[in-house]
């Protein structure tokens, strides 16, 4: 009889712990479908996604959906970067005497930052969030984003960047301030970060192939914020690496969008594998311009922000 | 620091005892190495670094109720067909342990299973590159003779990583003969398990739940040459976390086992089944396989041989039903078919296949649960995979042995490779395997391997997948310190020409005492390679290895 107490107080003990440890959400599950508008007169952290994507992985469609889920919440909070790295299986070109995949997506700069960043080694699509968690954390699959976007936008901004355009017809001038909305690295003697900044140049819009592992070869998809080329090379130029708060950085960029096509379509043709050149017609009405400033040290982007390249 | 005082503390026992010659100390390493180099024709790179290395040391300290242990992993940098995040050196795994009047306390590094592992199993395969063990504190107790308690908390590991998730779980079992002092023909065991992981929910656009639950009841019953076991397992809603609409999935999962064997002398006959949804468990909501920390055995039986095992069935724990059955007779010695000593048959059939309805979902505006009774008649349910075959294992005389296999298997290499639908279809093969042995004087045998496998391509598929191979293995064994072997694949029946390509593989091997060398050259296949259900791709590669293991 005794026995069968212990059995029972065990069981017993085993339900307890059942009830108290989960949580069963019962609908609706979508709690809220819009952030609170943000004030625009005052700088606001912000985030960037660079999704690692390719013409021929079929699992990417659904990375892109969700940096789009994550737009339409966050507004222009989080900002996204298509970059298609060269990968054999998935963003090779087909020549150009077939039906499709013949463009070539490929550029110079999303090599040389996969080559730094070990993408496409663990696989498409991954993406990283303002680059947090080199080298190890880093490489976050596209259900991983939405959790580290949260935390980043939960940090308070250090830099405000403003941004200024008036490029039409290929040519044109880029105008970047960066103001330092804090103090930084006043106090500190040694170990100092440099911080970077980067300007590249990306586009929406542009309809190609896409293979889907739903819908299959999409001939008319969508492809957006694809990465087409960085003005100030991939790595960027130092901005310094200490600030008083209010301190300010400005320069100008001049940009002739013919030079830089032809840059990519040279890498194309005789460095990339299988480079067919196809990358030009870039129209410049679906351009943005999307700068950010990162830690020397750690590679974090602490802030980015991004305007259309012609709107001005 | 603190890693490094932790070890020091696990050490101590062994620095302290070195002396009076108490306890024991037992370990084992093992080293692979490999060259890579460039080989256009099946694809295979070279490594950067020319040669890639993993390497392993096991040490344990046991003295009376104490066991301490710990195991060195190095990679530099690891080999081609594993992770890369698998990189550097160090001390992942550590553990103590102590047993004392019933109670088994372990702290650091621990393995577990509750049940059949369907809501939970850590455990680690070198082959597979998978090792999920907990870091954290567990306990087993029986506090009278047949109730086995056991719980735990921890962390589970993925490459040097641990999970932000926390996992913590339960389980007891009740062995209704030894504790109610039953003596008879049948006996019970009853079981449960619960185990729930806690992770944050910093998701403002839906309610994720930060504790998902997952429980389990078994019953093992044994009658005679029969056994039963049954298991039913339930885990609450366990969204990824994802910001797209239809990407968080609220529903429950669920799995049902049931498994039947019955064995008397020269017969044995085995039925396995199970019915699975949506019951993928990880130590993080929105990681990927690599943080699976629950465990479905595949219904398929384990070839050996190359061929057997080229497209190899993985379980499906988001959704499958399938059963797995056996009939092992051995015919019985001196009779027609016997011979004089006897044949060995063993008839397997196995086959899963996609649940009613596919996987259950639930969202605010769409639900759709799986019925596990529907699934048994399969209707308009996908095929995953089926393999009919038969094995026959004879001793002809006292120099030579033969075994036969003939095999008939469906593979759906679109679900199990998670390709896109209609890219390769169901592959459909046909395959024969004769492995004969033969001792030509004491100590020196010679086995041949020749194998055939003829494949059929879906022909509404877009691709074709790689079409007839043969192959063929020599083996020569001088027991017991040698061994030689060399086989050849051939993908003659490759129906792109330029891939009709020879693989061959040649190895030696030295063993003496604790110790075995073993070197290879030759060239690998890109290929699926799986233990229990569990798979993972492998690159083709072409160099040269060398594998050292050793133990004391």
């Amino acid at each position: 009889m005794k026995k069968i107490k212990y059995i029972i107080a065990t069981l017993f003990g085993i339900l307890l712990f059942n009830i108290t440890s989960c949580d069963i959400i019962e609908g609706p599950y979508l709690i809220d479908n819009n952030t609170n508008p943000v004030d625009t007169n005052t700088f606001v952290k912000k985030v960037l996604i660079e999704d690692f994507t390719g013409h021929r992985c079929p699992n990417c469609p659904a990375a892109a959906e969700e940096l789009v889920s994550l737009q339409d919440f966050y507004g222009d909070r989080v900002i996204g970067i298509a970059i298609h790295p060269s990968s054999p299986a998935f963003s090779t070109p087909s020549p150009l005497t077939a039906s499709s995949y013949t463009y070539d997506f490929r550029t110079q700069f999303g090599d040389d930052i996969d080559n730094i960043f070990e993408l496409t080694t663990v696989g498409l699509p991954r993406g990283m969030v303002n680059r947090t968690g080199f080298d190890t954390q880093h490489q976050l699959g596209k259900d991983e984003w939405s959790s580290i976007v949260q935390t980043e936008l939960e940090k308070d901004p250090i830099f405000g960047i403003t941004l200024s355009s008036n490029v039409s017809n290929g040519n044109g001038t880029i105008s970047i301030t960066a103001e330092a909305l804090t103090n930084i690295n006043l106090d500190k003697k040694e170990k100092i970060e440099d911080y970077n900044i980067v300007i590249c140049l990306t586009e929406k819009n542009i309809v190609q192939w896409q293979k889907d592992n739903t819908a299959g070869d999409i001939e008319d998809y969508e492809h957006n914020h694809v990465l087409r080329t960085m003005i100030n090379t991939t790595f960027g130029e130092s901005i310094g690496n200490s600030f008083v708060d209010g301190d300010i950085w400005e320069k100008d960029y001049s940009v002739d969008i013919t030079t830089l096509e032809n840059t990519n379509e040279n890498h194309s043709l005789n460095t990339l594998f299988m480079g067919n050149g196809n990358c030009k017609e870039w129209n410049e009405d679906n351009m943005e311009i999307v700068v950010y400033i990162y830690n020397t040290s750690n590679y974090e982007i602490v802030q980015v922000e991004e305007k259309h390249l012609t709107n001005h | 620091m603190k890693k490094n005082l932790f070890i020091l503390i696990l050490l101590s026992p062994f620095l302290l005892f070195s002396q009076n010659n108490t306890g024991e100390i037992h370990g084992n390493f093992e080293s692979n190495l490999q060259s890579y180099r460039d080989d256009p024709t099946i694809g295979a790179t070279a490594a950067e670094e020319v040669i890639l290395h993993n390497a392993y040391l096991n040490i344990l300290y046991t003295k009376g109720n104490f066991t301490g242990g710990l195991r060195f992993e190095s990679y530099l940098n690891a080999l081609m067909d594993y992770d890369p995040k698998y990189k550097g050196n160090g001390i992942p795994y550590r553990f103590a342990t102590y047993y004392s009047d019933g109670l088994e306390v372990t702290v650091g590094n621990y393995y577990e299973q509750f049940g059949s592992g369907i809501i939970f199993r850590t455990y680690e395969d070198k082959g597979l590159g998978v090792d999920n063990a907990m870091d954290g504190v567990r306990l087993k107790y029986s506090p009278i003779s047949g109730l086995y308690l056991k719980s735990f908390i921890g962390q589970s590991r993925t490459y040097f990583e641990y999970s932000e998730g926390i996992v913590r779980g339960v389980d007891a079992e009740f062995n209704v003969n030894e504790a109610l002092k039953i003596e008879g023909k049948t006996s019970y065991i009853l079981g449960g398990s619960f185990v729930s992981r806690f992770q944050k929910d910093n998701n403002p656009k839906f309610n994720l739940p930060e504790n998902v639950g997952s429980m389990a009841t078994r019953l093992n019953i044994m009658h005679g040459g029969f056994s039963y076991y049954g298991e039913y397992a339930h885990k609450i809603n366990d969204p990824i976390g994802s910001f797209s609409f239809d990407e968080n999935n609220y529903a429950t999962g669920r799995a049902i086992v049931n498994n039947l064997t019955y064995s008397q002398k020269g017969l044995g006959v085995t039925f396995e089944s199970h019915f699975v949804d949506h019951m993928e468990f990880r130590s993080e909501r929105a990681k990927e396989k690599e943080f699976i920390i629950n465990y479905i055995p595949t219904l398929s039986k384990q070839h050996t041989y190359t061929l057997l095992a080229l497209y190899p069935c993985a379980t499906q724990p988001e959704g499958e039903f399938g059963f797995n059955t056996n009939i092992f007779y051995k015919i019985p010695k001196n009779t027609l078919l016997g011979g004089k000593y006897g044949t060995n048959l063993n008839l397997n059939f196995a086959r899963t296949n996609s649940i009613e309805g596919g996987t259950s979902y639930l969202d605010d505006s769409s639900s759709h649960t799986s019925r596990p009774l529907k699934s048994i008649f399969i209707k308009n349910e996908t095929l995953y995979f089926s393999d009919f075959n038969l094995e026959i294992n004879k001793k002809i005389n006292k120099k030579v042995k033969l075994n036969l296999v003939v095999a008939k298997q469906k593979y759906n290499k679109d679900i199990l490779e998670g390709k896109t639908i209609g890219e390769y279809g169901i592959v459909s093969s046909t395959i024969a395997i004769a492995d004969i042995s033969y001792k030509i004087k004491k100590g020196h045998t010679i086995r041949l391997e020749l194998q055939e496998m003829i494949s059929i391509d879906d022909a509404t598929a877009e691709n074709h997948a790689d079409g007839d191979w043969h192959m063929i293995l020599a083996e020569y064994t001088i027991s017991p310190n040698w061994f030689f072997a060399i086989q050849d694949m051939y993908n003659y029946g490759n129906y792109n020409e330029e891939k009709q390509l020879h693989y061959v593989n040649t190895s030696v091997g030295f063993l003496k005492g604790a110790n075995r060398f073993a070197i290879g050259y030759g060239k690998k296949r890109a290929g699926i390679f799986c233990v229990g259900g569990v798979c993972k791709e492998v690159p083709s590669s072409n160099g040269f290895s060398l594998n050292i293991s050793s133990s004391f």
